[in-house]
């Protein structure tokens, strides 16, 4: 019984931890996944996706990234250049993708990141 | 038998916490509120061996079964605790496993189900822990972040975001985004107090329970029930957990005349009060020789009632929908 109690407290003390590292973690990456940043940072944006010589419409970029395009991510714009970099490196790793973000962080202006994986 | 079954589904916490209380409002968040009837099944995990969905399409099949097995375990009072518990971890699991599912919500909700799994007495100050977790991790991220402390963030929030008619006749009276500045301040300094509070005032917990509500009901309010309802209903819901729930130990006295009182005390169907008449028609509430009057009684009975709390939580969250548009048409007059 006392065995039972003690593992009980290990593993409610190891979630505790391990969410606090979540948080100290998050600090020195751009995306910010469990870590408790809800709407700390505000970013609408748009996708642009071209293979070959087709450009995709924005429902096909739904469809691909299973995200709203455009769209609005409510912690870190970080977290769509990672759903887009994780997919293009695994599903779409054959499909030499060209990928365009124009994204707005906090209403400060414009910026475009792009993804080609050469 | 019929009565006793009824009686089992309605009231079944037997722990010194409303666990299973809290467990299907959250059921309610996931199902009505969030829309989760269908849990998709791995894509772009945040580990890698969830996505072995392709080659074993049984997989999403299944970890749908198991959800609905578990709410169905909570709702009709079977081993809540154990369902709580798989409930938590599963969604956990889906989480990890589609990073298109994630939001801070969501991870919540599967936190609180996964800790009320393994409470047990005496244990209540793991979901002390918990929300105090959220509440500081959401306040230093935003402490470290320029665009709060330069009133950016508000600015463009309240803006173009949200487009809040309140906010927007209100900051050019002042300049240097005056106004966006001390609204950021405010929510950094409200998250971290209240993060710091949860955790070692104890004696003032109901008061920090009523103040989370009303912190989340006018952000709800203030963004025109845009942001967000569920945020507002799972930290209300949950901040529940932190308070002190001893069965019997409130005791009311109420005068039979008063409608309100006496349909709260023919709700009261786990019998957690101590109901007694009286010609007075001052409302009154005992608790550990604490004696409370008029509106703060009233307020500590929809806190501790079970029923009247689920209809006060529900309706709250509908609220704005009316409130705002009334609000909005007369700012709209000045501007």
């Amino acid at each position: 019984m006392c065995i039972f109690r003690l593992m009980r407290k290990t593993i409610i003390l190891i979630f505790f931890f391990l969410q606090i590292g979540g948080i100290i973690y998050s600090r020195f990456r751009e995306d910010r996944y469990f870590c408790w940043v809800p709407y700390d940072e505000i970013s609408t944006y748009k996708i642009v996706v071209k293979i070959a010589n087709h450009t995709f419409l924005n429902q096909e970029i739904t469809d691909r990234y299973k995200i709203e395009n455009p769209g609005r991510e409510n912690r870190s714009i970080g977290n769509v250049k990672s759903i887009i970099r994780q997919y293009e490196t695994t599903y779409g790793s054959n499909d030499g993708a060209i990928v365009l973000l124009i994204y707005n962080t906090n209403g400060k202006g414009e910026k475009t990141w792009i993804w080609a994986e050469n | 038998m019929g009565g006793k079954l009824i009686q089992k589904l309605i009231s079944s916490d037997t722990l010194e916490l409303p666990l299973t209380f809290i467990s299907r409002l959250l059921i309610f968040y996931l199902l009505f509120i969030r829309g989760l009837k269908i849990l998709p099944g791995p894509f772009l995990p945040f580990l890698p061996f969830p996505d072995i969905s392709p080659p074993y399409p049984l997989f999403p099949i299944f970890l749908n079964m198991i959800y609905w097995i578990s709410i169905a375990g909570i709702l009709i009072n079977f081993q809540p605790k154990r369902f709580s518990l798989v409930l938590g971890l599963e969604l956990i699991f889906v989480i990890l496993s589609n990073r298109i599912l994630y939001s801070t919500s969501l991870l919540f909700t599967a936190c609180i189900f996964f800790l009320i799994g393994l409470y047990s007495n005496g244990n209540s100050w793991i979901f002390r822990a918990q929300i105090a977790l959220l509440y500081l991790g959401a306040g230093i991220n935003k402490l470290l972040n320029p665009d709060w402390i330069t009133g950016q963030f508000f600015d463009n929030f309240s803006r173009e975001i949200f487009e809040v008619k309140t906010y927007q006749f209100i900051a050019p009276l002042f300049s240097d985004l005056l106004i966006a500045k001390l609204m950021g301040f405010s929510v950094i300094i409200t998250e971290l107090l209240l993060g710091i509070l949860i955790l070692f005032s104890k004696k003032r917990i109901f008061s920090i329970v009523v103040l989370i509500h009303l912190f989340h009901l006018f952000i709800l309010l203030f963004t025109n029930g845009d942001l967000s309802i569920s945020f507002f209903f799972i930290m209300a819901v949950n901040s529940l957990l932190c308070l002190p729930w001893k069965k019997r130990s409130l005791e009311i006295a109420f005068n039979e005349n008063n409608p309100v009182l006496k349909f709260l005390r023919k709700t009261d169907f786990d019998s957690y009060f101590i109901w007694k008449k009286t010609n007075n028609f001052t409302l009154e509430t005992t608790s550990s020789s604490v004696i409370e009057t008029g509106p703060r009684a009233f307020l500590r009975i929809l806190f501790y009632h079970k029923a009247a709390y689920a209809i006060l939580i529900l309706s709250i969250i509908y609220i704005p929908q009316y409130f705002n548009p009334f609000l909005n048409k007369f700012i709209s007059l000045f501007l």
